[in-house]
């Protein structure tokens, strides 16, 4: 089924359901809000049964949740500053080409009442329903960068705004020397989220070339213990450890080059002229 | 008729002693400086060592305050006897074992490289072995050479030049007690206005990091940053103005940065639904830019041009905050 069609059968049900009149709730929205983008941070539960499709998405501007799942009878609004949790009009729900959605003016359908915020969970209820937004677990372990991406939005989002040196990357197309990198990343980590994408962009730049990428996730709690971690000596996250084919380690891309891991790989992978 | 009766070596020896009590002293001095500026962080460094088992942490940070301040000056006064000289060794041991047991725990890994090693305060970014190498070579020779051509006979206790040293440790005593209430922020931490963002950094080598890494977005255009304790209720207080400011959208963008656990982070934007950016920010790279939270700056093109001690005049940076402000708590 298409899902926007699905969508709108949702919408027409849920005003049914709700009554014919949109309710306003205590908290009047004036104009749409623009700036929801969708957010890695939670997982959706249903009456304790996951729901990986569930889109959801934050508004910085409004300090708000939107809800997107046919689990549930309609779109749902979480405003955070007034506690509130509110059914929404699909009809008002707008997305946009890049992936943000806005919330058209008057969008509101039915207060739902307040939410819970107890041992890291948001609980509230709809029709019935106990929902529960859950701070996603970390991703573990070796992974390939598309893992990453289809577990962040925010990685995709940050790579977009980084453009690699292209002369660079040119470079290390043609003339880097075989190599294995892999980034130790932590899923949990806000400088891992800001700059991991950027070595995305690079891998994509150098497409076809020796060298391969992969990305290990590490845990918040016990990072330097986890047993690859350790064999490595990773204490901070990201940190990209650059391998020969033989296994060998050539180099690191630590710290600041993660501004521009390209020029750090090709340091490490592009033999400089031999002196005269 | 001193001059008459020593050899050119024992006026060397002599010369020797005293530059090298000038320099231990000044050393001393300059490091009690950096602490009485902003005595907090010095104790919240005791409190870190373990070592206000006995004593309250901030009683013990003004105590150590004036014991550097008297063996400093004392030293700078040429009072090179016994009763001066025995505790500033026993002074500088003491540092070089606190620096030595940091860069002991960071080669084993204990201890991460941005460490704070407190000796200068958060004027000084060091790292435990910075701190370590830097205390040894800085203190040790000054202190064998201050050992030199001691004048035997002289006077047990210079009174005036003790008067002085008890006068001067009072005051730098008084002096920390109060600098907490004085506007010395800019003088106490490394956030001032002129400083490029991609300056403060903390870490060594592969773990260094920059504020301009951990916030890319403030490298160009104009912002406000708050540095806050998301778990102060007078912060929490001010969510509402925060709020308008950032809403009303006509200022400098605001972020919020924290240094507060990922779970920090998340109590506070479920129980008081902030509408500005929240961004955690490692606290080796935080702690040295205030003395007291919150503390506000403004970045323009990556530099920091303005400092506020607490929030900022939100009604100076935006009009319409004031008015939405008095809206809201009139409705």
């Amino acid at each position: 089924m298409n899902p926007s069609r699905a969508r709108t059968r949702v919408s027409i049900l849920a005003t049914l359901v709700l009554g014919l009149a949109p309710v306003h709730s205590s908290w009047a929205q004036e104009g749409p809000i623009s700036d929801f983008q969708a957010s890695g941070e939670y997982l959706l539960e249903v009456d304790g049964k996951a729901v990986p499709k569930a889109e959801i998405f934050q508004s910085t501007y409004a300090s708000a949740f939107l809800i997107l799942t046919s689990e549930l009878p309609a779109p749902v609004r979480i405003n955070v500053r007034a506690q509130t949790v509110e059914a929404v009009n699909l009809m008002k729900v707008a997305k946009q080409p890049d992936g943000a959605v806005t919330l058209l003016p008057d969008s509101t359908l039915q207060p739902l009442g307040t939410f819970q915020f107890a041992d890291e969970n948001v609980v509230f209820a709809f029709s019935g329903k106990t929902c529960k937004l859950k701070p996603r677990p970390a991703l573990l372990g070796l992974h390939v960068a598309a893992d990453l991406k289809g577990y962040k939005p925010e990685y995709l989002r940050n790579e977009a705004r980084y453009t690699a040196d292209a002369a660079v990357l040119q470079v290390l197309k043609t003339q880097a020397k075989p190599a294995r990198v892999r980034v130790f990343f932590g899923s949990w980590c806000p400088h891992c989220t800001a700059f991991v994408p950027n070595i995305f962009k690079v891998e994509d730049g150098i497409q076809g070339s020796a060298v391969r990428f992969e990305y290990y996730g590490l845990p918040r709690e016990g990072m330097a213990a986890e047993p690859e971690a350790r064999k490595l000596n990773i204490n901070s996250v990201p940190t990209g450890v650059v391998f020969d084919p033989t296994g060998k380690e050539i180099g690191r891309i630590t710290g600041e080059d993660w501004r521009k891991p390209e020029d750090r790989l090709r340091a490490l992978l592009v033999a400089s002229p031999a002196p005269k | 008729m001193e001059s008459l009766t020593i050899s050119p070596g024992q006026r060397a020896l002599r010369f020797a002693g005293l530059a090298g009590a000038f320099v231990l002293g000044a050393v001393l001095l300059l490091a009690a400086y950096a602490k009485a500026i902003d005595p907090s962080a010095f104790a919240e460094q005791i409190h870190g060592d373990g070592l206000d088992r006995f004593l309250s942490a901030p009683l013990l940070a003004l105590f150590a305050i004036g014991v550097e301040v008297l063996l400093g000056s004392l030293l700078v006064l040429e009072v090179r006897r016994l009763w001066v000289l025995v505790p500033a060794a026993a002074l500088v041991a003491f540092f070089l074992l606190l620096t030595g047991r940091a860069y002991w725990q960071f080669v084993h890994g204990t201890l991460p490289a941005d460490a704070n090693c407190g000796c200068f305060g958060n004027l000084i970014e060091r790292t435990p072995a910075q701190a370590f190498w830097q205390d040894a070579a800085l203190l040790v020779p000054a202190l064998v050479l201050s050992f030199f051509g001691r004048v035997r006979g002289a006077s047990r206790f210079p009174v005036a030049r003790s008067v002085l040293a008890a006068a001067l440790t009072t005051a730098a005593v008084a002096f920390a007690r109060v600098a907490p209430t004085l506007p010395l922020d800019d003088l106490a931490t490394r956030l001032k206005s002129g400083v490029a963002i991609n300056e403060i950094c903390a870490g060594a080598k592969a773990d260094r990091v920059c504020f301009g890494s951990v916030l890319p977005e403030i490298e160009q255009g104009r912002h406000l940053l708050v540095l806050a304790d998301l778990t102060a209720p007078a912060f929490i207080a001010e969510v509402d103005t925060l709020n308008a400011y950032a809403q009303g959208g006509r200022g400098p963008k605001l972020w919020v940065l924290s240094g507060g656990t990922a779970e920090v982070t998340r109590a506070f934007f479920w129980k008081n639904g902030p509408a500005f950016e929240i961004r955690e920010v490692p606290q080796a790279l935080l702690r040295p830019l205030y003395r007291k939270l919150p503390r506000a700056f403004l970045v323009e093109s990556g530099r920091v041009t303005r400092t506020w001690s607490g929030l900022p005049p939100f009604d100076e940076l935006g009009e319409a905050v004031r008015l939405a402000v008095a809206e809201k708590g009139s409705s």
